[in-house]
């Protein structure tokens, strides 16, 4: 099934990849850390919609990898190691850079 | 003159200018008072001088970015550059600062709009700039 050029169905299954690393990364792995970082605790976080951020969360990562998806369209990019190394340009170029700007001006 | 991504490199620079130039109009001189209220930034907060060298440097990091897949794509008209600045501003920096806004606790839905309005103004002025330098180049 494709739309645009772009496979749905590798999309979906990007964004699952995504989600599933967001949930060890930021549970398992480092989670005390993250929320001692944003001056969470396990109270403050009681008090959060779960569903709703969970949403938030999907339909970021179902955006993000819409847009991976469509630049490697763009490029022509084949195989494995050619889709991570446009996914790993875009994070540099695009999202890394943003995130960096919000620490330098925003105090995050 | 040399060429950055198959752009003319007085072109690169001014792209990342403008991108840059834009910011510091939006966050300081026109909406400066606002920002610092919804981001809760003291007007005597200043980042140090290397974090200031590097907010200098991001906008032509981003430029590069949009320069690269717009010579991939053989770009080369203005409204071209401008949709292709736009789209990369909404797939990723917006989807970048939406973890934020979805999973942070500071990060508030003003913030988050005004720094999504200035990524695809931002974005769209650099690859309108761009795209002179690449019908330069051309020529």
């Amino acid at each position: 099934m494709e739309i645009y050029g772009i496979n749905m169905i590798g999309v979906l299954l990007a964004m699952a990849g995504f989600m599933v690393v967001g949930f060890v990364w930021y549970g398992p792995l480092f989670g005390k850390r993250w929320m001692e970082l944003n001056g969470f605790t396990p109270e403050s976080l009681g008090d959060v919609n779960m569903r709703v951020m969970m949403a938030k969360g999907l339909t970021n990562s179902l955006v993000a990898a819409i847009g991976i998806s469509l630049v490697i369209s763009w490029k022509g990019a084949e195989g494995l190691l050619a889709s991570m190394k446009t996914a790993f340009f875009i994070w540099l170029f695009f999202s890394a850079t943003t995130a960096l700007l919000a620490h330098i001006y925003e105090k995050q | 003159m040399p060429r950055i991504f198959g752009h003319n490199l007085l072109f690169f620079i001014l792209a990342g200018l403008a991108f840059y130039i834009f910011g510091f109009l939006m966050y300081g001189v026109i909406f400066g008072e606002y920002w610092m209220e919804i981001a809760n930034v003291s007007p005597d907060h200043a980042p140090a001088p290397w974090k200031m060298g590097l907010g200098f440097v991001i906008p032509f990091v981003s430029t590069a970015g949009i320069a690269a897949l717009a010579s991939k794509l053989g770009k080369s008209d203005l409204m071209g550059y401008v949709k292709l600045g736009v789209l990369l501003a909404i797939f990723f920096p917006i989807m970048a600062m939406a973890y934020g806004y979805a999973y942070g606790d500071t990060y508030n839905i003003r913030m988050f709009t005004m720094d999504s309005v200035h990524m695809i103004i931002g974005y769209a002025i650099a690859g309108a700039v761009l795209s002179f330098g690449r019908t330069t180049a051309e020529a």
